[in-house]
């Protein structure tokens, strides 16, 4: 379908670009990314991903808005606190681009719905805050062959990496088992700085952009860590390991298992969206 | 009979206008072409002359018709004219300012060029021998006539994605091609009503197609409505970019024929729910059957041309006179002539058939044999028409722009041996040779049931004319077969080829019981076979020459001059073929441990593939290495990796370094080659261009002036050209700068009084960034 002169206006200075055009344009129209969090994450890569004319936007997240929220989720707005977040999401994503559908889900993502609600996209952004979710999206993407955006935040530091299955490592290839509980401080514990969350969401978005868009270099193999008090970036490559329990010669993860105990967690206590 | 319609009398007016233009100078050349094309009048290699294609509805033709022609050419062209296996009739060597007076001059009668060219309507063409043949079911002329009328009334007739064409058989034996052309209808009777079955998306070309049936059965007052119905869906659905695909075929085969059907029912639904189309009844005149035969004794001569060129019409005491046009030409003085003839003994029809040849209908038989003597008289009284010895021939690469192989010198060459060689008609009797001097079936090759087309060929380093053998081509409704390919030959061994084989047959055939075709696919394809084997060497150039000259050339062959064009299907062989080489060398030197010599072969054949396209024809490595470097490299088009080619090229040790530079190199090409736009080849400088139209951006501020031209440009193929009009100020300013950043070449920028046209031509657009690089 042509793009019509509203779009055409809408999207010029990204259609100006030689590796997107018309037809890279059209690409984004018809794509499809699933966001799990509407979070500090979550906000800048629904924001970006909407103004960039991304046709179909997934979000997923069970908690509402709270107070506390505002100082790193700019998604929500001082007037949406109470609502749930999926809605407050949808609200600022139609407000800035009406074209784009927003698809909400206010579930907590478990291993018992994530395969249907992965399966609709193109590619999944991970801008949630716990360890469970992070394993389970990356085991779902696995299976789906769906590229995945991993991204993390605490205090100042963050960290991003992107998956594609077959094609580099997964998350597992980095962590293959999590950290003991209570070992890493929640946001919640340790606190974050807001434009930290809006520097990896940032990082996140364009490197959906490239991957919808088959250009450039995405972060395959390659763990981005940023350091907000030195002001440093540092790139650590990481190599796909043969003994991945997921991904490697001789995988023992075949299919979505509970992610609550094998995080040592008991049921229920993961914690507010970062 | 055929009249002119209203609209095409009208815009003969409009026609003369932008002609005056032309001449004038107010209207540019690319612009014009637009406006002449469509006319039938169409530039012959080397741009200076012209060609008029003047349709003729079903073939039908009248003396003084023929006169008028025959004027034309003698005031205005260069005294030939010629038959077309669609039978138009063409004016040759016209000057561009006499085409006006040409389209005036004819206009008055009842003729006209008007959709004989672009993306037309082509003309309705009929059996040659419709309403008076005894085998049809009924009588096609006045269908194929009253069609023609309705159809070229309608403006979207004459801007359909490309050409369409439509022809009517009477019968299952289809002598119109129904089965093999965009739209088809063949004669049949259901319960005593009239009407045809309807073939669709059939095409002879460089990708020959048989037709789909489309409908069983409709009945002859529907075939309008049938008609339009598919106009108007390969109108919406038609491609439009994509010259090559463009044909009415490609749609039926991209949709599928149930596909295709659909769209076609729901547009003729709401056509006869909204349209009313009354055909004109064409008044169609048959003698009345009389008591006679001819009866002259006594001339052997005579009996001979009785034989093979008289036929018995269904009309009891009447016949037709076949008249043999040698490749179809005749010179104007001639055809004059014969209309004269046929003026004197009150002959009132002609046809033009297929085969290019002319007849003469309703010849009482007490006159046969009197216009037989004044046509011998005349030297018209040529046997053997439509035998072995008429062959179909294009126009070939002596005034073709996309010509390959000279067909038409081969063919002439071809009948003198076979009328020496001992060969007996009435065993061969059936058939045909056609001749394409490419493979773009313009000589119907794929139907002859000996089809033979040119292509090219290297040996050593220089090309030679050859040409692809095909057998057992049939057209019948339910049993059209393409000609199926047996082997290559070399130009120059045709003739010596056809007359072993025909030899050989003909002893084998005498023996057989059953039908030619049936056996030229089965035992036919093995003598062919043997016979090929026999005449495939080519002797190097020191020894013989002659095998690197097409006929009637005095040069050796060489594509130099011979434009890439918009079918370089010969050009692509040649390509493949180096493309192919070196692929072969590149797996022998992975397993001889990178033999030097190999993969000096690999660059050569690597350098060399694609310099074809550029009308380089290099003679050693170095030469070769030299012109890649300059046309490939320094144009930025292969990447600058290979910059130290030639340097590389002497110093070559055989490592597995530079076994991968060779096969990087051999990669670039073949993708290179693969990306190579089919419209255009590639975007050269030298490179035919075709213009797409203008877009307007006055008024569109900037960026969003460049954000337009950008989105416009990426829809075209690479090498066209588009007029972008643009504001002063910013965006004149700004705008070809953008656009040339991108890639894109600025022709022309021309200050039209407050506004601009820029006259880009499409570059190759180079993306950067590599997909998901681990």
């Amino acid at each position: 379908m042509p793009l019509r002169d509203e779009q055409i206006e809408r999207y010029s200075r990204q259609i100006i670009l030689p590796n997107i055009g018309g037809k890279g344009q059209e690409k984004l129209l018809e794509a499809r990314v699933l966001i799990v969090g509407a979070g500090g994450l979550g906000s800048p890569v629904a924001l970006y991903l909407a103004s960039a004319g991304v046709g179909t936007i997934g979000i997923v997240d069970f908690d509402n808005v709270e107070l506390n929220n505002l100082q790193r989720q700019v998604l929500h707005r001082t007037d949406t606190v109470g609502m749930p977040k999926v809605k407050s999401a949808q609200e600022a994503m139609r407000a800035l681009n009406p074209e784009v559908r927003v698809v909400t889900y206010q579930v907590r993502l478990t291993s018992e719905n994530a395969e249907e609600i992965v399966r609709e996209y193109d590619m999944v952004v991970d801008g949630s805050d716990n360890f469970p979710t992070k394993y389970l999206l990356n085991d779902v993407c696995y299976f789906l062959k769906k590229p995945l955006s991993h991204g993390a935040i605490l205090g100042f530091d963050g960290q991003l990496f992107t998956m594609i299955p077959d094609q580099g490592p997964c998350y597992r290839c980095l962590f293959p088992s999590p950290p003991p509980p209570g070992a890493v401080p929640t946001c919640q514990e340790a606190g974050v700085i807001g434009a930290v969350a809006g520097v990896i969401g940032t990082l996140q978005a364009n490197e959906v952009l490239k991957v919808l868009l088959g250009i450039g270099r995405p972060l395959l193999g390659r763990l981005l860590i940023f350091d907000g008090l030195s002001m440093e970036f540092r790139e650590v490559g990481i190599p796909r390991d043969p003994n991945c329990p997921l991904c490697g010669e001789y995988p023992t993860v075949t299919e979505l298992i509970d992610y609550e105990e094998f995080c040592g967690l008991r049921r229920g206590r993961s914690g507010p969206h970062g | 009979m055929f009249k002119l319609p209203e609209e095409v009398v009208k815009t003969t007016e409009k026609f003369s206008k932008a002609l005056t233009e032309f001449l004038e100078g107010r209207m540019n050349a690319d612009r014009f072409k637009g406006v002449r094309v469509p006319w039938g009048i169409y530039s012959q290699r080397g741009g200076r002359a012209f060609m008029a294609r003047i349709r003729i509805p079903a073939g039908v033709v009248t003396p003084q018709q023929l006169k008028a022609l025959g004027e034309c050419s003698l005031n205005y062209g260069d005294g030939v004219l010629h038959v077309t296996i669609r039978q138009d009739i063409q004016i040759h060597g016209v000057r561009i300012e006499d085409v006006g007076k040409i389209i005036s001059y004819l206009k008055d009668f009842q003729l006209s060029p008007r959709g004989g060219g672009g993306n037309t309507v082509r003309n309705v063409t009929a059996c040659p021998l419709a309403g008076i043949c005894p085998k049809e079911r009924f009588d096609v002329r006045g269908h194929a006539i009253a069609l023609t009328e309705f159809l070229l009334q309608d403006i979207n007739s004459y801007r359909l994605p490309r050409k369409y064409k439509i022809a009517f058989s009477g019968c299952e034996r289809d002598c119109a091609l129904a089965t093999v052309t965009d739209l088809g209808f063949i004669a049949k009777r259901v319960d005593s009503v009239e009407g045809f079955s309807v073939y669709v998306g059939g095409g002879l070309g460089a990708k020959s197609m048989v037709g789909q049936l489309l409908e069983e059965f409709v009945s002859s007052k529907d075939i309008a409505y049938v008609a339009e119905a598919v106009k108007r869906v390969f109108f919406k659905y038609g491609e439009r970019r994509d010259r090559h695909h463009a044909r009415l075929r490609f749609l039926v085969e991209r949709l599928g024929v149930e596909g295709f059907r659909n769209l076609y029912r729901k547009e003729l639904e709401g056509l006869k729910r909204t349209t009313h189309i009354a055909l004109r009844d064409i008044c169609l005149r048959y003698p009345p059957d009389v008591e006679d035969d001819i009866s002259v004794a006594g001339d052997s001569q005579f009996e001979a041309f009785k034989k093979y060129n008289v036929f018995s019409q269904k009309q009891g005491g009447y016949f037709a006179i076949g008249i043999r046009l040698p490749l179809g030409d005749i010179p104007a003085e001639d055809l004059i002539r014969l209309a004269d003839i046929g003026e004197r003994f009150s002959i009132s029809e002609f046809r033009t058939s297929q085969a290019q040849n002319i007849y003469l209908c309703n010849v009482r038989a007490d006159m046969v044999y009197p216009i037989y003597s004044e046509l011998k008289a005349a030297g018209l009284a040529r046997l053997y028409i439509d035998t072995i010895l008429d062959p179909i021939v294009c126009r070939g690469a002596t005034t073709c722009n996309l010509g390959l192989c000279n067909s038409k010198g081969l063919a002439e060459e071809l009948v003198s041996n076979l009328e020496a060689a001992d060969i007996d008609l009435d065993t061969l009797q059936g058939m045909t040779i056609k001749i394409s001097g490419c493979p773009n079936a313009c000589g119907h090759h794929p139907t002859g049931t000996i089809g033979l087309h040119g292509i090219v060929r290297r040996v050593g380093a220089r090309p030679v004319p050859f040409y692809k053998i095909l057998l057992g081509g049939k057209v019948m409704e339910g049993g059209t077969r393409l000609a199926e390919e047996v082997g290559l030959v070399p130009a120059r061994n045709v003739p010596a080829v056809l007359k072993t084989f025909l030899t050989r047959l003909q002893g084998s055939l005498e023996r057989y019981e059953g039908n030619v075709h049936d056996y030229l696919t089965h035992e036919g394809k093995h003598i062919m076979e043997k016979v090929l084997e026999e005449h495939s060497y080519v002797p190097p150039y020191e020894e013989d020459p002659s095998f690197y000259r097409d006929f009637g050339q005095e040069e050796d062959f060489s594509l130099v001059g011979r434009g890439p064009g918009e079918c370089g299907a010969g050009i692509l062989d040649m390509i493949e073929a180096d493309l192919e080489e070196a692929r072969a060398k590149l797996s022998l030197a992975e397993e001889k441990a990178h033999d030097t010599g190999l993969l000096k072969e690999i660059l050569y054949l690597s350098a060399r593939a694609l310099l074809v396209v550029k009308g380089i024809d290099p003679k050693s490595p170095e030469e070769a290495l030299e012109a890649f470097y300059r046309e490939f490299i320094e144009s930025g088009i292969v990447s600058p990796r290979f910059r130290d080619l030639k340097a590389r090229f002497t110093t070559l040790r055989g490592g597995m370094g530079d076994f991968e530079y060779a096969r990087a190199l051999y990669e670039e090409v073949r993708s290179l080659y693969a990306s190579m736009d089919s419209n255009f080849q590639f975007p050269t400088r030298e490179r035919a261009t075709e213009e797409v139209g203008a877009l307007d951006l006055r008024g569109t501020p900037c960026p969003m002036n460049y954000v337009k031209a950008k989105l416009f440009l990426e829809t075209l193929p690479t090498g066209s050209v588009v007029d972008i009009l643009l504001d002063g100020g910013e965006p004149i300013a700004n705008v070809p700068g953008s656009l040339e950043k991108d890639g894109h070449e600025i022709m022309a920028i021309e200050d039209l009084g407050g506004f601009y046209m820029v006259k880009v031509r499409k570059g190759m657009m180079e993306v950067k960034g590599d997909q998901n690089a681990t």
